[in-house]
């Protein structure tokens, strides 16, 4: 299923004189790309958990990249445009904040010359580098945890999942999205209702009203609102029992979990940090921990392995709570 | 004698029928011209308003248009799909610019969208959407006035020539 939608976007937003190149690897080399990064006159790199590597001309898998497929300046607008879909208007919000996000969930990262008026970022201009994320959707990730995350047949925690970017905080989110919105027979958990606040469209990949991941049945999703702005939507209108959100990070955001936990809704969401103490040192998250907002915090990166628990935390003594078996296991 | 009348008869229709054909042409291009203009009028909206990518744009206009329009604005969402947006809009319009009635100033003026589609911010996509409208208006204007003068003359003439066929005939 990975394979089918890497080869989608490669056909669908690279120039054919390229795409046809990197369709010639083997559905296992394109399975184990995790980024496509492209970068003007630079090779064309895919990352994996494995390792980095190129191709050659020819289309061929290679480790050297003295002799590699490159792409040039006018090759990566094209990307851009065709990224865009020809419609760069209607992306100008996060393309000024060096995104966009795919059908599917796949984050692009943008980077270029940032245009500046009035103080603030107006565009991106001389494209530089653009780098794709694949999203995975893997269901069944949170199974083994969701029993830390659910606190009794109809509540569940206010849980943090924390871990340096890309270790899969959004996919474990999502599962557990998925199982605490559909319910969980084997807990004997009914189901709650939750609204996703979905910033970058990356928890549900909504595209033209319908969630491209399977999120659940009690899930509502505010795509592309900011975290403030859709929290207080969600409250106002949609009275959920749960609001996850992905990548909480600056001021506004703590004032918003706030408002969430005063109105006696529980939170999922996720951080960037490598550890409890890498939380506790940034000043946005500094005051989550004090007020005591979360209950649960699940660390990933085991061994620095993608998707790996390394640990989950009692919100108020910061003890592990994951049993010596469990640890074992993962 | 039937058979002259009958001939001549015919003679008159036909020429008739071309008269109004020529004097349609005229008709049909002054049409053809005010509906481009609603097009770009509806693809300003959906690109201020509902920010909607151009692919789906022209598709949701398309549903609004003539025949004749509808086939351009089908094939350039198709194009969309995996062509830049300036190789997409010249190829719908070369493919289909024959089944419409208008002149080659006004192709001109309609590929020049082609410029900028899609690769600006919402301002600089209205800035040319409305300059070309501008344009567009500019050229109803002038094929009206072709309309007025040429349509009866057209009509009147084709009769004219018919009647002159029959007398020479005769």
């Amino acid at each position: 299923m990975y394979v089918s939608d890497i080869r989608k976007i490669i056909a669908s937003y690279f120039p054919d004189n390229v795409s046809k190149n990197i369709l010639h690897l083997c559905d296992k080399d394109l399975d184990a790309i995790n980024e496509i990064r492209i970068r003007a006159e630079k090779p064309i790199m895919f990352i994996t958990s494995r390792g980095d590597f190129y191709i050659t001309p020819q289309g061929l898998k290679t480790y050297d990249y003295s002799d590699c497929l490159k792409i040039q300046s006018n090759e990566l607008l094209q990307v851009l445009g065709l990224i865009c879909n020809n419609s760069i208007y209607a992306h100008m919000d996060t393309l000024k904040n060096g995104f966009i996000t795919l059908a599917g969930g796949h984050r692009v990262g943008i980077t270029g010359k940032a245009v500046i008026e009035d103080n603030k970022i107006k565009n991106i201009k001389d494209i530089s580098s653009i780098n794709i994320r694949i999203a995975r959707e893997i269901k069944g990730v949170a199974n083994c945890i969701i029993k830390y995350v659910i606190k009794n047949k109809t509540d569940v925690y206010n849980t943090l999942i924390v871990s340096p970017p890309g270790y899969g905080k959004t996919t474990l989110l999502r599962d557990m999205l998925r199982i605490l919105s559909d319910g969980c027979e084997s807990l004997e958990f009914k189901g709650m209702k939750i609204a996703i606040i979905d910033e970058r469209s990356e928890i549900a990949s909504l595209t033209k009203g319908i969630p491209q991941n399977d999120i659940g049945i009690r899930s509502d999703v505010l795509d592309c609102y900011s975290k403030k702005d859709g929290i207080m939507l969600a409250l106002r209108t949609m009275s959920p029992q749960i609001i996850a959100t992905d990548e909480i990070g600056n001021i506004g955001d703590y004032e918003a979990l706030q408002e969430v936990v005063n109105c006696g809704v529980r939170i999922l969401t996720t951080a960037h940090g490598v550890d409890i103490e890498d939380i506790k040192k940034r000043r946005s998250t500094r005051n989550i921990l004090q007020e005591n907002i979360f209950e649960r915090f699940i660390l990933l990166g085991k061994n620095n392995q993608i998707g790996k628990i390394k640990d989950i935390l009692d919100g108020n003594k910061l003890k592990s709570i994951l049993s010596e078996g469990y640890k074992n296991v993962v | 004698m039937l058979f002259k009348v009958i001939g001549s008869s015919l003679i008159a229709i036909s020429s008739y029928l071309m008269g109004q054909k020529w004097a349609g042409v005229l008709k049909k291009r002054v049409e053809d011209i005010r509906e481009f203009e609603q097009v770009l009028e509806q693809l300003e909206n959906e690109i201020s308003f509902y920010s909607n990518i151009l692919e789906d744009a022209f598709l949701k206009i398309s549903k609004n248009t003539t025949p004749r329009i509808r086939c351009i604005l089908e094939d350039m969402s198709f194009n969309l799909k995996d062509k830049p947006s300036n190789k997409a809009w010249d190829a719908a319009i070369k493919n289909n610019y024959k089944n419409t009635y208008l002149s080659g100033e006004d192709l001109k003026i309609i590929l020049s969208l082609s410029n900028l589609l899609g690769i600006s911010d919402t301002d600089g996509q209205i800035y040319n959407i409305k300059n070309i409208i501008t344009r567009l208006k500019h050229q109803e204007s002038k094929a009206e006035e072709v309309r007025c003068k040429n349509e009866v003359l057209f009509k009147n003439l084709s009769v004219l020539l018919g009647i002159t066929i029959i007398i020479l005939l005769l």
